[in-house]
Formats: C-alpha cells, structure tokens, sequence
C-alpha cells in the first residue's frame, strides 16, 4: 500500500551477549522484546510510527530482527544466544550500514524518517583495543544519518566508557546513559532499561505531534530502582 | 419448562467499520426486537456486546429493551471471538448450572458479527460448545465470507450471511432472530405459549432447524413468491449440512463455507424437514420438527425511516490509532474537539465564493486526552470588499497553545478588517501586524500564568515563560471579493508551518511556500511560532483564484500527510474538493485516517463562486 508521507520513528536495541551475558541476565534481555512489543500493543498512537530492530554483539555483531513493525502478525521472534567476546567495533559498524541502508530504503518507499534512536545494552568492557572501537564509534557518530545513541550499562559496565558512547553528548538536545547502581540485580536492572527504553519511547512518538522532534528521555525523578541517569555533563 | 429461560444475541461492537455505523445497527435490531413484543411476549434477551473485551447487559424483556442504553457500550478496538465465547460460557454457566445434569434445554444463542481480529479463537468456541451444548446461529455480515465457515464446525451447522450490499441489514438480523425464536417454540411442538428456546429433548433436531430469511422480511410485499427475491436482495443463508433451499429443494449435504442463495419459502409457507435431519434413533421420537406452517410472521416495519448513511474517511492504510477511545481534556471542557463551517458570501450578481472551514482534533490528542489546540476564523470586511480567512496551530508542548491559536485567528481576523478599511492589501504592514499579534499573546500568557502563580504579577513573568506555555503559528489570507477580470487576488502570509494551498483547476496542489521537509534526509517536526517573531520582514505573497481553483489554508496536520500533493493524500483531496462538499463532509474529509498522522488539522477552503 502506497505510505508516501508516513511518519516513521526508528529504533535500535543493541544488546552484548558475549558470555558474561549467560544466565539471568540473558533471559531478561530475551523479555525486552516482548515488554515492548506489549507497550506498543497498548498504544495505537505510537505503534503506527514506530519501527524496531534488534541487533546483538559478541565477537561479531548480527542483525536479530531488521527493523519491523513489531505488531506485525507474522512476526517472530529471535532468541538471544551467549556467543563470545565483546566487540564494541562490530557493533557500531553494523548498526552504521544497518541504519544508513534502512533510511535509504525508508526514504525510496516515501516514508518520512525522523532520527533513529540507539539503546545500546552492555555488562561488561569491550575486549578489544579501544582505538579499533573509537574509530568505529565516530564513523558512526560522524555519519550524516547519525542517532542518538543511548548507552545502557549493567554489571561490569564501566561507567566512563559507557558515559563516551552518549551521543549527542553536547547541543540543545543531549542523550543520557543509564547505569546500574552497584550491587544491583543485574537482571532486574536490565528489565528497568526496557521500562526506561518504552517510557522514553511514547514521549518520543507524542513529541512528533508537539511540534518538537527528536528523541525523549523520560523524567530523571521518575527512574525505576537501582539505575541512575548520568548526563554528558557528569564526564567533563 | 420455565418460558422465561432469555436468549442470547451476542453483538460484535468492535472497531472495524465505524463505532457510530455498528451503534446504529444495533440501535435498529434492538428497536426492530422491541417492536416484535406482542408476538413474543415471554421472550427475554441478554445482549452481549464484544470487542476487545465484553459487556453483559442483564436479561431484559423484548418490551423493556428501549431501557437498555441509547448509547450502546462501545467495547471497541479489536473484536475477539475468544473473549466472546469465553464471557458467554460464564454468563449462560453462571445463570444455568452445567447443562448435561439438568437435562434444561439449550440456550439459543445468535452471535451477529461481520469479522474475527483474533485467529486462534476455536479453542474457546470447543469449550463453550462443549459445556453449554447451545443453539447457536451464526448471523454474520459485510465481510465475514470466509470466516462464518469456521462456525460450521460446531453445532447445529447452520448459519446465516448477509452480505454487504445488503440494503437493510438490521432488518435481515431482526427477521433471523425472531425466526429462531419462533423456530424454537415450533420444535418444541408448544404453540399454546410461545417461549424461547428449543423444548427439552429436541435438541438434536433443533439442530436442523433451518434459518432462512423469510420472504416476509420484505414487509411491503408480503406473501411474494419465492424466487421473487433474487440478486437484487442479495441476502444469503449458510448452511454446511441440511438445508433448505428454494422452494424446499435440497442443498446440497456436504459441508461447505461457500454462500449461497436460499431462503426463499413464500411467508407461511411450509419448512419441510432438512435432508440430513435425523437425529437416528433417539430418547424422544416426538422432536422432531413440526412440518404444520408456522404462525404468518410480519417483519417489522419501523426500520427504514431514514436516508443517508456516514463512512468515515481513510486514505490508504487508516493505522491503529483510528481505533483510539477519544478522551476529553479534563481541563479544557469548554472547547469543542470538531469544528466546521459552510457558508458563501453573496455580491450583486449572486455568489462571489464558498467557503467550507474544518478543525478537528487528531487522534493524538483525542488518545492522550488533549484539548484541539488548531483553530480557524475568517470575516467578511463591513464594506464587503473583501474575506480575510486565519488558521493557527498551537505549539502542542505548551499547554495554553490552544488560546494563543484562537488569539492568533480571533484577532488577527479583526486587525486585517481595521487596516483593510484603510487601503488595500497591498498597503498592509504585515511585520506590524505579526508583532502587535505576538504583543497579544505575550499579554494574555503573562495573565494567565501569574493566575495560577500566587502573589506574581503578570508584569514579572518574561515572555521567554511565555513561549514554554503558549505558541502557535498563523497563516492569513486576503481574498479580494471585488469584481476583477482576471481571477480573484488573493494576498498571504504566514509564520511557521501552517500553509497555504491552491488547488489548480481542481487537479493540482500548488503550494504557496516552501514544502516542509522537503528534500530533507532526517525530518524535523520543529516549527516558528508567535509571540517569537521571525527574523526577516515577512513578504505576503500574491495569487490569484481562475474559476475552477481553490484556495486552501491548512496546519500541519493536513500539510504533513498531504506532502509535495502528488501523493494518495492529494488526490484524495483534489477528488472530494472540486466543488464545496457540505460542511460536516468537508469536516469527515479533513478527518480522514491515515497511518501516523494523527495531529490536530484544521483547514480553511475557498472556492470561486459559481455566479461570478
């Protein structure tokens, strides 16, 4: 059916699964999925406008689910598996060519694509030397189809790595990276990513209608427990 | 047996057509039962309606049932049979006992539907089968072919389809329902008190009763031969195993899905017993149905007082928000959600132009509860030279926008019909115009923040708070209603993104602007609003209206999804506005869904008058 002029708000879960991941904390990112789905399920308004994919990483990164209309009926969905080491570079070099040929895709179909949004899931460093996934983070930060990268660490995450991957980091509308409290259920605290994710998610897709654009992150007061919001600033 | 056993009508109110067209239907069936009281008198009636999920009415006599609600529930979104069946077991559980035990004869249950939303639904029809062991008749409607079919799985294997050309739908329900009713006491073999249900024992040839529209559903031929009702009466029973066709001839045994035509006996005529009708050899011989001819059945004739009927507007794929339960702004109960106009303004020599006018609240803002933060205005100068037409559209993060949108519109109306006394529209100063507005908002934002701010004055609050509360754009247009030889001049202007459109010679959508995002990789939905004043003078543009053109001011809302106005959006509305629909059109045309665009629209239209 002809969409010309759609609307269409794109978004991109990007979870680590090397094998730090195995056990509670990979049955709850396998729950991720189906949370949102329900949230969408729940709100006709956003539902029409958002598309989702999933992609994990290990020692390579693989698109799990392209990016689709999660209500759509004959959808699947894929099970997260531990695979390996972590790969930051893999990552941000799919999710580059991923969102660069989606887009392009997107636009040729007439749809009207506003600006992805990256939650980006992590437990752990990566393993890999740091100038090899800085190099690949700002190619996908310097893209012209650039997101906004929303960096989520649980567990062994370290938070000034983690705090490098916001992006935008700077200008009228910076990100923000969410962190687990120490000594938090790692598992618990992935599952409140998802709340934050669907939260920030439905005032992104009300915020179209607003006259406003771009991606919402969710009051700081109204986090779930056991994570904490840390802004660019809180690295200067 | 108790007479006063009710049966069941089970009626899918789920969001498939509209809400309004399936309220409506019902509204008539229940009117068309009502009216069949004193044919029924015993008979009670336990309305379910279902979609996303169920509502249960208590058993109401058919006399009684004016005192179900006028306004139906709306259970709307999406229909599931599941949740249907599940709730009838409970309801007809819960008022019987387990059937099997008491030897109670099976409640008749007619399940009116056009369509399923739900696949996996069969499981929950098998359990309510299995325990309530019901008569239950399918009654299905518009586009429900290829699901009433499944129904035929179960018990007792007949069913009814109407199918959506059908011109009186509710009438062709009414005449099923009274028949099965009818249908019931007949097998029963109790005619001395007619009474709902089928009579204990009889279950197994009740299974054959055959439901056939009666001739007499056409009630202004009564008595009309059977083949009299052909294509152009196109409605058509289902049947899987025994059933009669015309004339009493045999349909073929064999289960099936397809539709085809039956049903055709002339009124009072006689339903022989379906081939495949025997029960075999059973406890109580004597069920089987009576072949005496039923009592003369009269349709009821009080369903087709009307004309006109409303289809809501969809352009391509309508999306899930046209599902959405409009909520009302709990603080904004004094402003309207649809507004519209239709009017033409009249010279010497007859009509100079039409204007039809239209703001209607998105489904956003109906969604989340949202007051309509779009508005129009337009006045005719007191010297009648000329209509000046407002559209605004309140920045909707701020929640006074609305009042600086109705400022904006109200006002702005008012300061071009001043300065029109004074000149033409040419000489209008629209950059004074456009500052004296954004004084305006900053004034009223000021008073009604420090309102709800104790012990502030509305001098100490900034305009910079203004601004967060309360934004809106403006687009304005002069149309030149004097008389001119070459088209009508029509001067515009406008700050942030609401537009101005022609549409030339009714085909092509010419803007008077850039388009919004157009060429644009990553969209913005960022806009200029007042009281912030652009930063260059504004520049009116100028242009002029040939006979078969028409102006069209729009918000976003309507821009958006309209595009460059080469798309499905443009020729929808190039189509329907070629010539000035009614007004309440005008406004279901702007209302029209498409998915993801569910913002607030507004939109002003002029047209050429005929006579100029």
């Amino acid at each position: 059916m002809d969409q010309t002029g759609a609307k269409l708000l794109p978004f991109y879960l990007v979870v680590d699964v090397s094998y730090s991941m195995s056990g509670d904390k990979l049955d709850a990112a396998n729950r991720m999925m189906p949370q949102i789905i329900d949230a969408l399920a729940r709100n006709p308004i956003l539902s029409d406008k958002v598309r989702f994919g999933l992609i994990d990483f290990s020692d390579d990164a693989q698109v799990r689910l392209p990016l689709c209309d999660l209500l759509e009926p004959s959808l699947t969905l894929p099970t997260l598996e531990v695979r390996g080491s972590t790969s930051y570079s893999a990552a941000f070099a799919l999710l580059r060519s991923e969102i660069e040929s989606n887009v392009a895709q997107l636009k040729a179909d007439q749809y009207v694509v506003h600006r992805p949004t990256v939650w980006f899931i992590s437990d752990g460093e990566p393993t890999e030397d740091e100038q090899t996934w800085r190099r690949a983070f700002g190619d996908l930060v310097g893209a012209r189809i650039y997101p906004n990268l929303i960096p989520c660490g649980v567990d062994d995450a370290d938070k000034s790595v983690m705090g490098s991957l916001i992006h935008p980091s700077s200008g009228n509308k910076p990100m923000a990276l969410y962190m687990m409290q120490p000594g938090f259920d790692p598992a618990k605290a992935i599952t409140a990513m998802a709340e934050i994710l669907i939260s920030s998610m439905i005032a992104s897709g009300y915020s179209l209608t607003s006259g406003q654009s771009g991606t919402v992150l969710p009051d700081k007061a109204n986090l779930p427990a056991g994570i904490t919001q840390y802004d660019p600033d809180d690295f200067v | 047996m108790a007479s006063t056993d009710p049966f069941y009508l089970a009626f899918d109110m789920s969001q498939s057509e509209s809400v309004n067209h399936k309220q409506d239907l019902l509204r008539k069936i229940v009117s068309g039962l009502q009216s069949a009281t004193g044919r029924f008198g015993d008979a009670r009636m336990v309305l379910l309606t279902f979609g996303e999920w169920v509502h249960v009415a208590p058993a109401t006599s058919l006399a009684e049932l004016g005192q179900l609600s006028r306004e139906y529930p709306w259970v709307g979104g999406r229909c599931r049979y599941a949740s249907a069946f599940q709730e009838l077991l409970q309801v007809i559980g819960a008022s019987t006992g387990p059937r099997s035990s008491t030897g109670r004869p099976s409640p008749l249950v007619f399940f009116v539907t056009d369509h399923p939303d739900d696949s996996n639904w069969q499981p929950d029809f098998r359990e309510f089968v299995r325990m309530v062991n019901p008569v239950l008749v399918p009654i299905t409607y518009g586009f429900a072919e290829r699901h009433a079919g499944e129904f035929m799985a179960c018990p007792p294997d007949v069913g009814v389809h109407i199918p959506r050309q059908h011109d009186n739908i509710a009438q062709a329900v009414v005449a099923q329902v009274l028949q099965g009713i009818r249908g019931g006491d007949r097998v029963s073999g109790n005619h001395a008190a007619p009474e709902v249900g089928f009579g204990g024992g009889a279950h197994a040839a009740s299974r054959t009763v055959e439901f056939r529209l009666p001739s007499g559903a056409d009630p202004a031929r009564p008595g009309a031969p059977a083949h009299a009702r052909s294509a152009d009466q196109p409605t058509v029973a289902m049947s899987t195993q025994a059933a009669v066709s015309s004339a009493g001839g045999r349909a073929a045994p064999a289960r099936s899905a397809e539709v085809r035509g039956v049903g055709t006996v002339p009124k009072g005529g006689t339903a022989p017993p379906a081939a495949g009708d025997d029960p075999g050899p059973g406890p109580d011989s004597s069920a089987r149905p009576d072949t005496s001819p039923p009592p003369p059945e009269r349709a009821p004739t009080d369903v087709l007082t009307w004309t006109g009927k409303f289809t809501p507007f969809a352009v391509g794929e309508p999306g899930r928000s046209g599902e959405v339960l409009p909520l009302p702004d709990p603080d904004e109960w004094n402003r309207p959600d649809t507004v519209c106009d239709g009017v033409c303004f009249l010279g010497d020599q007859g009509m100079l132009v039409e204007l039809r006018a239209a703001s209607v609240r998105g489904s956003s803002h109906r969604y989340y509860g949202v007051v309509r933060q779009d508005e129009y205005r337009y006045r005719r100068t007191g010297d009648g030279n000329f209509l000046v037409c407002a559209v605004s559209d309140g920045v909707s993060s701020g929640k006074l926008s609305h009042r600086a949108a109705v400022f904006i519109t109200q006002k702005g109306c008012e300061l071009l019909a001043e300065r029109l006394r004074d000149g033409g529209p040419e000489r209008i100063d629209w950059t004074d115009l456009v500052t004296q507005l954004a004084a305006g908002v900053v004034s009223i934002g000021s008073t009604l923040i420090a309102r709800e701010r104790a012990g502030v004055a509305p001098e100490q609050v900034t305009p910079a708070e203004v601004v967060e509360r309360m934004a809106a754009t403006a687009v304005f247009a002069v149309v030149d209603l004097r008389p001119s030889a070459d088209g009508i001049p029509v001067h515009l202007c406008s700050v942030g993104d609401s537009s101005a459109w022609v549409l030339r010679r009714g085909s092509t959508w010419e803007p008077q602007a850039e388009v919004k995002n157009e060429g644009k990789v990553i969209a913005s939905s960022r806009t200029q609003a007042l009281p912030i004043l652009p930063r260059e003078p504004l520049e009116p543009l100028e242009t002029r209206l040939a006979p078969e053109d028409v102006l069209v001011l729009m918000t976003d809302g309507i821009g958006d999804p309209l595009g460059d106005g080469t798309g499905p959006v443009g020729r929808f509305l190039a189509a329907e506005w070629k010539r000035p629909p009614q007004a309440l059109e005008f406004a279901a045309q702007v209302d029209f869904s498409r998915r993801s665009h569910d913002d607030d629209r507004t939109a002003v239209a002029v047209w050429p008058g005929r006579d100029r």
